[in-house]
């Protein structure tokens, strides 16, 4: 009787054991869940609430509209026409908080003492300047081989469009020409930014 | 879900068999913490969570600055007024660095009072110690790549304080600074040393740290009794870890939003005005170094770094007792008691001193006082800008005939009153050479001759003048102080009884030359100093020394009880053409006046050409003009495109990290998730 009792005392207690035991692994593990969860939660706000920020920070200031100005080129009136001439002018560019007086110079063809085309000296396939070739009549790409016609036309090369144009206007006899530049390697011209 | 997870499996089967990805997660996630884990704990990951910001911060504030001493100023104005969250990234690499050297020091007085550094933990110890003094390394190279007022100096003052430490001070202080004078070469090294050296250093001493830290595993708790409760690093500490660095993280951005880095004003090193200190880390052994004076002084500079780092170093071979429980060893608590309020206390009154002239003995000699750097400072280490000794120079120029026969002749006060004349702006208004003058004031040897004044009357005149004179509109120059004035009335004095001119006008030729020094293309009207955000609280002081006595205080020449000079306008309000509320066109507008000077349209004192005769520097006059444009409410350093505005930004921060909170709270509710 004794032993029988003390048996079955013996084998509640190890059912209560494993009962708590199960309970316990339980409970860890929804505490395990709940502290990944937050610590998940708290490191993504950082990620978030710092990497917004610093994805701006790295690229938003180069996406600014910049208003280009109209600039004075050098004699206008002395070239002759119908032959591409460089004219050049001093433009301030600015990089970040640097401002650099720069010398660019574009290519023009002057058709008449109002009327002129204005070509920008990027060669639209990778960024090379091109050179006017007055035996052959052509502008020759030194770096691809690209060539185009006095209008700009792709005559042979890998250009994938036309020279670009470059917006100007003539105004008492001076050429004022406004610098921009396009994105390369596309078919399409479009302002970079 | 079985494909996924299986899938998940082969993948870390995958690198498990090349890289041991578990051991390692293993080796670094699971610990036992005896005592189970606590908020007390937390600083060495805090300090690893900050210094993963510095380094973020770091290499972003990288991709725009510019180390160079023309541009370094300039860069960073740009990075925070014009590139978006510029201020925040900049703000954040500020204040993450003085929260990391806090929370360095918090970390060691935790290790201290847990006695965590006894056997067999002792190296982890000596290799923190190595960590705090690269941290010192950081905050000593990191202000000076600012290379602004404050920074400039503290990092002139450090390192003419490396160069006094006998046979190897020489040494360290050419290898950091480069070059006879702290200059272009210094930068560039600072900040190789801060990124490229430094860096890597302190990654490589966090690793061993670490190692020897897993090693050992946590030392918890000394309660024994508590000790046989184990908690796990993960997840236990990493939840509290990750709640503070949150936490860390929120009050970063509230520093960064409501306490910004003001703009000091660009370095300049002809600067007069300002008295150079020790960034704060290091204040404490500055105010220790007082107590070494003369012969002592390089004792100290070397003696006391070397005692305290010593005292840290020894510190878990002197204390070899096993006891951990701070109330069982109240020898050693008293100890470092004593030792962490010595160095706050001598912190505390660094911060509030006035500098000595003990320790930056050797920088404050090569500064000399304004009233006399036109003429002593010619040959002085400082010519890294321009001389404006030539101007003077020019002006002083002494008959040479007379110059031995005088010298023997007047006294020391006559010739230092002729500097100082020189030097505070007489010339603006008065000549000395005794011919009838055009300027506003009348000639002074004429005058004085003929009025024969006494030295009280002078003494008056100079510190009072409408007391002589209720009209005149004579300024007063009782802000350069009662010694100075003394020496200026007997040189005054002195001019009666002067035979031959003192004080020669510039004749036309020397004019021509003086403006060769100082060439102007078309292009370039506009002086450096519009570049330059300036600091319009210095800005004040240099207003009060140089433009109050006729622009009268806070630029109102109609103040009550202040005599303006004829012709001189008012500066608050300015003129309506001046004005614009654009800052930097606002600048643009001023910046020829203080640059060229202006003649006077009444019979007034003209305006000075403060720029073109360098009796300012550029970086003083974009200071002045920051003042000018604080006087009429525009303020040169506001920030021109945020972002988001700071404000915003933190409430958005607040307001989401308030929601996240909450909803961890009620997620905790629901799931009914038991506590530790």
């Amino acid at each position: 009787m004794v032993e029988k009792v003390e048996n079955s005392k013996e084998d509640n207690n190890q059912n209560q054991v494993d009962i708590n035991h199960v309970e316990v692994e339980k409970n860890t593990q929804t505490r395990k869940d709940f502290i990944k969860l937050s610590v998940i939660s708290l490191v993504g706000f950082i990620t978030v609430l710092l990497g917004w920020p610093v994805i701006e920070y790295l690229i938003k200031p180069f996406y600014r509209s910049k208003k280009i100005p109209y600039i004075k080129t050098s004699d206008f009136n002395t070239i002759k026409i119908g032959i591409p001439t460089k004219l050049g002018f001093n433009i301030i560019h600015k990089s970040g908080f640097l401002k650099q007086t720069k010398y660019e110079d574009v290519w023009v063809i002057k058709h008449s003492k109002n009327r002129a085309t204005v070509f920008s000296p990027i060669c639209p396939h990778l960024g090379c300047r091109y050179n006017w070739d007055p035996l052959k009549n052509e502008f020759m790409c030194p770096c691809h081989g690209s060539i185009f016609s006095i209008n700009g036309k792709v005559l042979g090369g890998p250009a994938p469009r036309p020279l670009d144009t470059l917006p100007h206007k003539i105004e008492n006899g001076k050429l004022y020409v406004k610098w921009e530049r396009f994105v390369v390697g596309i078919p399409e011209k479009e302002l970079e930014t | 879900m079985k494909t996924h997870s299986s899938k998940t499996e082969h993948f870390s089967q995958w690198v498990n068999a090349r890289f041991p990805l578990n051991k390692f997660m293993d080796w670094s996630l699971h610990e036992e913490i005896p005592g189970g884990a606590s908020f007390s704990y937390i600083f060495g990951s805090l300090l690893l969570f900050l210094l993963g910001m510095q380094a973020i911060t770091g290499i972003l504030l990288m991709t725009y600055y510019v180390p160079s001493t023309n541009y370094a100023y300039q860069s960073l104005s740009y990075l925070q007024l014009h590139v978006p969250f510029g201020w925040l990234i900049y703000n954040m690499h500020y204040w993450g660095a003085n929260l990391f050297t806090i929370v360095i020091g918090l970390h060691m007085i935790r290790v201290f009072i847990w006695g965590s550094y006894k056997k067999p933990r002792e190296l982890i110890w000596l290799i923190g110690i190595v960590l705090a003094l690269l941290t010192a390394g950081f905050m000593f190279t990191g202000p000076i790549l600012a290379w602004n007022r404050i920074t400039y100096w503290a990092g002139e003052v450090g390192l003419s304080m490396a160069g006094t430490i006998p046979i190897f001070g020489k040494f360290a202080q050419s290898i950091l600074q480069g070059e006879g004078t702290i200059g272009q070469v210094t930068l560039t090294r600072l900040f190789a040393f801060h990124v490229m050296i430094l860096f890597p250093l302190i990654l490589l001493f966090i690793g061993l740290h670490l190692i020897a830290f897993r090693q050992q595993g946590s030392s918890g708790t000394w309660n024994q009794v508590k000790r046989k409760i184990k908690g796990l690093f993960w997840p236990d500490q990493i939840l509290k870890d990750t709640i503070v660095m949150f936490i860390a993280f929120v009050f970063l951005i509230w520093l960064c939003v409501y306490f910004p880095v003001p703009f000091y004003g660009m370095a300049d090193p002809k600067d007069t005005f300002f008295s150079p200190k020790p960034a704060w880390p290091f204040l404490f052994l500055y105010q220790t170094l007082k107590f070494f004076k003369g012969r002592l002084e390089p004792v100290g500079i070397v003696g006391v770094p070397i005692i305290l780092i010593l005292l840290l170093v020894l510190l878990p071979f002197l204390d070899r007792k096993e006891e951990r429980n701070p109330r069982k060893r109240p020898f050693v608590m008293i100890c470092g008691f004593v030792f962490v309020s010595f160095i706050l206390t001598m912190l505390f009154f660094g911060y509030r001193s006035k500098p000595a002239s003990t320790a930056i003995h050797a920088v404050q000699s090569s500064k000399v006082s304004f009233q006399q750097k036109d003429i002593s400072q010619k040959t002085e280490k400082q010519q890294s800008f321009h001389s404006d000794s030539v101007v003077s120079n020019l002006i002083v120029k002494k008959d040479p005939k007379k110059t031995s026969k005088s010298q023997k002749t007047t006294n020391n006060e006559f010739e230092t009153g002729k500097k100082i004349f020189t030097t505070v702006g007489c010339l603006d208004c008065h000549t000395a050479n005794g011919k009838p003058s055009h300027k506003a004031g009348p000639d002074l040897i004429l005058a004085l001759r003929k009025n024969k004044r006494n030295k009280k009357w002078l003494y008056t005149q100079l510190v009072s003048p409408q007391k002589n004179d209720p009209d005149t509109f004579m300024p007063s120059y009782s802000y350069i102080g009662k010694a100075k004035i003394l020496a200026l009335v007997s040189f005054l004095k002195g001019l009666e009884t002067t035979k031959k001119p003192i004080i020669k006008v510039i004749s036309k030729s020397q004019k021509k030359s003086l403006q060769s020094v100082s060439p102007k293309s078309n292009l370039e009207k506009l002086g450096k100093a519009v570049a330059f955000i300036g600091d319009s609280h210095h800005g004040k002081i240099l207003y009060d020394n140089f433009c109050l006595k006729c622009h009268g205080p806070q630029g109102k020449t109609y103040a009550s009880g202040f005599h303006a000079p004829p012709g001189v306008p008012p500066l608050n309000p300015i003129s309506r053409n001046l004005y614009n509320s654009n800052q930097q066109i606002f600048v643009n507008n001023i910046d020829s006046r203080l640059q060229n000077g202006r003649p006077n349209p009444a019979n007034g004192p003209d305006m000075p050409a403060f720029g073109d005769s360098h009796s300012l520097t550029q970086p003083e006059i974009s200071d002045i003009e920051a003042y000018i444009l604080h006087l009429n409410g525009v303020n040169r350093t506001e920030i021109i495109h945020p972002g988001v505005k700071p404000k915003s930004f933190f409430f958005i921060v607040l307001e989401i990290g308030i929601l996240m909170v909450l909803f961890l709270i009620i997620y905790r509710l629901l799931k009914k998730v038991p506590g530790q």
